[in-house]
């Protein structure tokens, strides 16, 4: 409400002034007028009144009658219209003065209200011979007094009609624009305040407004708007529903193929942890009955029978290590393997290593170098860490013909980087990118020469990131390799 | 020295494989199929020592190794499990259901007594 009445009150102060303004303006016009009009019939009136008396006067004076002068000069100073009535000699004499002179005698004295009025006839006399003499004058004076005191009726009245009339339509004017417009107005805001609470896509009450006028058409057009809000979010809530249908079927598929991939890969880590030990338990026997043959528990046996058992041996060793590996390899992809967090000598477990593969390199001739600082004690999984180093130098041995392998272990502040060099076959760069996936092993067509599950790099792989280290290959063909492992040095415990 | 051991394996050439191993060195092996019967038996004879393979049908070796604990008579034998599974937590779960020891399969067969023998009690 406070609003609609600052608008109506807005208009009505924005033209008062105007209005004042305008009426005043006509008031003065007015009594202008009225001025004007006072003042020219007052000039005639004492014209006519000098007029009617210079005969009278005339024949008093030339009588040298006093008392009918004075009589005379009496009577015409009681008229409204006069303030002052004097008679002159021709010769300057005053005879007779009545009521009062504007100052200094002056008959056209000026006063800020105006200018002080006087007639001035000449007083003749005729003689019998028919000649006209000048005898004396008669002036009769008035004042502006006389004027403002006529108009002061006029102006009364004239000021209050236009306050009568000003204030009249001032209140009209006002009373109409509370009424018509802004309650209109106020009953639209409300109308429009109350589609805020209504929902925007249901049914709302619409906008009326009688009259057919500048506002009419807002008005049409604030219920257009409003009409076609409620077709959009119709609209949207459509669009809306049948995405959440969408997103829903969506999900539901979702969740079924990851619910069948998760069975998936639990079948998975299950089949291969049954396959490790269905294949473990015939192994069992094969190594074991191996073992039970070569060291002739069962009775002796011949060179070549020993040669030959020596042979199943390894191949189940290897096969072994095969099982063993694929077994690792599902663990860390189910997330089953879970890493240790205990002191590590790093020293003395890269020369153990060392001297458990130097057999090997020394049957291909191979030197094999260990350059390790020590003590140096990391936070780590000692088995994991070993598992690491025994696969690279495992590795490096296998793929080099001559020359040497080196293992070298260098401290820092942070982490600790295992170096793996060797002089071997290297690769190419193309395969250094597939090095670390599973069942990788690059074809050199030597291939059947160098046994192996080509699974070790994709674990040490793995592991490396389980421990929070990297694993990184360098080479070239013909110019050897070497795999960097870099592990944190992790918290002392 | 020579002990008497009791094997509870389900299958045939593993329990023949252990069986030569150990009688080799001079113990004696007896012998139970399933755990119900390694358990009669335990109770009976009374073993120096108890091998146990975990993955047997019926009754795993872990029960087994619960059951023959809470025999009074039997509290104080050592039990060393003997077990292909390699799956993370299965030697904790071994020793935690009682088991002394705990050994992979397959086994070396150059150093299986030996590391067998090293459960064995001291004197009697």
């Amino acid at each position: 409400m406070a609003e609609t009445q600052t608008l109506a009150r807005r208009l009505v102060r924005s033209m008062l002034p105007w209005f004042l303004l305008l009426a005043a303006g006509m008031t003065a016009a007015q009594i202008g007028v009225q001025y004007v009009s006072v003042n020219g019939a007052i000039d005639r009136d004492l014209a006519t009144l000098a007029r009617t008396l210079e005969p009278s006067m005339a024949e008093a004076v030339w009588e040298l009658d006093q008392p009918t002068l004075d009589g005379l000069a009496r009577g015409a100073a009681l008229n409204a219209i006069v303030t002052g009535v004097r008679v002159l000699t021709e010769r300057g004499e005053t005879l007779v003065i009545e009521g009062t002179l504007p100052d200094g005698g002056h008959a056209s004295g000026r006063r800020w209200y105006g200018r002080a009025k006087a007639e001035v006839v000449p007083l003749r006399y005729r003689s019998r011979r028919g000649a006209l003499m000048d005898i004396g004058r008669l002036e009769i004076h008035s004042s502006p007094q006389v004027v403002w005191r006529r108009l002061r009726a006029g102006i009364a009245v004239s000021l209050v009609n236009s306050l009568v009339l000003a204030a009249g339509l001032w209140l009209i004017f006002f009373l109409t624009i509370r009424r018509r417009l802004a309650r209109t107005v106020a009953g639209v805001a409300r109308t429009v305040a109350g589609w805020q609470e209504q929902p925007a896509d249901g049914p709302f009450e619409r906008l009326h407004y009688p009259y057919a006028d500048e506002l009419g058409d807002l008005v049409d057009a604030l219920n257009e708007n409003r009409a076609r809000l409620a077709e959009s979010m119709q609209g949207l809530n459509a669009v809306n529903q049948n995405l959440e249908q969408i997103v829903a079927a969506r999900t539901w598929e979702l969740r079924g193929a990851k619910e069948a991939a998760e069975s998936a890969d639990r079948l998975k880590s299950a089949f291969l942890a049954t396959m490790s030990h269905e294949l473990r338990t015939p192994l069992n026997s094969i190594i074991g009955f191996t073992g039970v043959l070569r060291q002739e528990l069962a009775g002796p046996l011949n060179a070549e029978q020993k040669k030959q058992m020596g042979m199943v041996r390894d191949s189940a060793n290897h096969l072994l290590e095969l099982i063993n590996d694929v077994l690792d390899l599902s663990k860390i992809e189910a997330g089953q393997l879970q890493v240790a967090h205990e002191p590590v000598e790093l020293q003395a477990m890269a020369n153990r290593v060392v001297e458990t593969l130097r057999p090997l390199a020394l049957r291909k001739g191979l030197a094999l170098d260990c350059e390790a600082p020590g003590p140096l004690i990391l936070a780590s999984d000692r088995r994991r860490v070993e598992q690491i180093l025994v696969n690279l130098l495992g590795n490096a041995i296998k793929f080099t013909e001559s020359g040497e392998v080196r293992l070298r272990v260098v401290p820092g502040p942070e982490t600790v980087r295992i170096e793996v060099r060797d002089t071997g076959i290297g690769i190419a760069k193309g395969d250094l990118e597939l090095l670390f996936r599973p069942f990788f092993q690059i074809d050199t067509g030597l291939t059947r020469k160098y046994v192996g599950t080509g699974l070790g790099l994709s674990i040490c792989r793995r592991l490396c990131d389980l421990l929070g280290g990297t694993i990184a290959a360098e080479s070239a063909p013909g110019l050897g390799s070497t795999f960097t492992v870099t592990l944190p040095m992790g918290e002392a415990s | 020295m020579s002990a008497r051991i009791l094997y509870i394996e389900d299958n045939e050439s593993n329990m023949y494989l252990v069986n030569f191993l150990l009688e080799a060195r001079g113990h004696t092996v007896l012998q139970a199929w399933d755990g119900r019967q390694g358990v009669e038996l335990a109770l009976r004879e009374q073993p120096d020592l108890i091998l146990l393979d975990i993955q047997l049908p019926v009754m795993d070796g872990y029960e087994i190794a619960r059951a023959i604990r809470a025999e009074a008579s039997l509290a104080r034998v050592p039990i060393v499990a003997l077990t292909s599974y390699a799956m993370s937590g299965d030697r904790e779960k071994a020793l935690g259901a009682g088991c002394d020891g705990y050994l992979e399969k397959p086994i070396n067969p150059e150093t299986f007594v030996a590391s067998v023998e090293q459960f064995l009690p001291t004197a009697p």
